[in-house]
């Protein structure tokens, strides 16, 4: 049998390359949960992860974006809470925020080694050394200066 | 921010209807659908309070920093008698509901929640109303309790049911 395409119409999909909570809690407690984490994963599939500060989607946008990807990008942070880099920056950029995440509590830090951090850094890094609770002592903050600089 | 809300109103009207856990909102969804930064709001008084078989209504107002900025919650005035609401306006005293402790990952039916929660669980030491919180310091239940009937029951000393000594 022989075929001849007239037209071919290419369709893709893309999504964020994150590792979801699931799948570092997967790591962290071994293989036995696999069977789990397979059930897990049809759940999501109906509930979407979403910011958790504007409740879009991750692969949607910040609600001041139109188009979703490299003109909205999603950062991941040390504690594995992701988010629209907009959504954190505008959270961050607030006195009140006090430079922690606001799904844990913890400082919020990028986490290394995510490809899609990489070109956040330099910008978040000015807003939370300034974002740091005066409270800190004169020693972490020169911890953290130092660990933005190796970053 | 509007989309965010109108997420919100979706799914609070999701679990309100599903959720047992969330059973004592009796009510939470904008004053109407074309404007979504006013809400309102009707809570049950927690079981084994004073506060138990009455109704309190709640005006929230949501900036426009939303949830950046936390939303402003305020009962109806002079219809909840607790230490950490002012009686005659309704300001409520909670720190998540302030700027310094607000966190974007929360919401409304969550901060009603906490609302809630606080009728049940009053926080002497951030007072608004300094009658009550002393009563509630002092360990003075049967009074804290009757005091707040009596404002309940629009100040006459209407029929209290029965006192619980202890709590």
């Amino acid at each position: 049998m022989q075929l001849e395409f007239t037209r071919v119409y290419p369709v893709f999909s893309w999504s964020w390359d994150i590792r979801g909570d699931d799948q570092a809690a997967k790591e962290n407690e071994g293989q036995e949960h696999q069977h789990q984490h397979q059930h897990h994963k049809e759940d999501q599939q109906e509930e979407e992860e979403l910011c958790g500060i504007c409740r879009v989607s991750y692969n949607g946008t910040c609600p001041s974006c139109k188009f979703p990807g490299d003109d909205c990008p999603l950062v991941v942070g040390e504690c594995n809470h992701n988010f629209h880099v907009h959504c954190i920056q505008q959270w961050l950029d607030t006195a009140t925020a006090k430079g922690l995440c606001p799904m844990c509590r913890q400082p919020f830090s990028l986490k290394r080694g995510v490809a899609i951090n990489e070109c956040q850094m330099d910008r978040l890094a000015k807003l939370l050394i300034q974002s740091q609770p005066s409270g800190l002592s004169d020693d972490q903050d020169m911890m953290m200066e130092q660990e933005f600089v190796v970053r | 921010m509007g989309s965010r809300l109108a997420k919100e109103y979706v799914q609070t009207a999701k679990t309100l209807r599903n959720d047992p856990a969330f059973s004592h909102v009796l009510a939470l969804a904008p004053v109407s659908d074309d404007v979504l930064n006013k809400w309102e709001a009707t809570i049950e008084g927690p079981p084994q309070t004073a506060y138990y078989g009455y109704q309190f209504k709640l005006q929230i107002e949501v900036d426009q920093n939303y949830p950046i900025k936390p939303p402003w919650i305020c009962f109806e005035p002079q219809t909840v008698p607790h230490c950490n609401v002012d009686y005659d306006s309704g300001r409520i005293c909670l720190n998540l509901l302030d700027a310094d402790h607000w966190s974007p990952a929360w919401d409304l039916l969550h901060s009603i929640n906490a609302i809630w929660q606080l009728l049940a669980n009053p926080e002497p030491d951030s007072p608004l109303d300094i009658d009550l919180a002393c009563l509630f310091r002092t360990k003075d239940y049967c009074a804290h309790d009757s005091l707040v009937r009596y404002y309940l029951n629009g100040g006459s000393r209407g029929s209290t049911g029965p006192i619980r000594g202890t709590r």
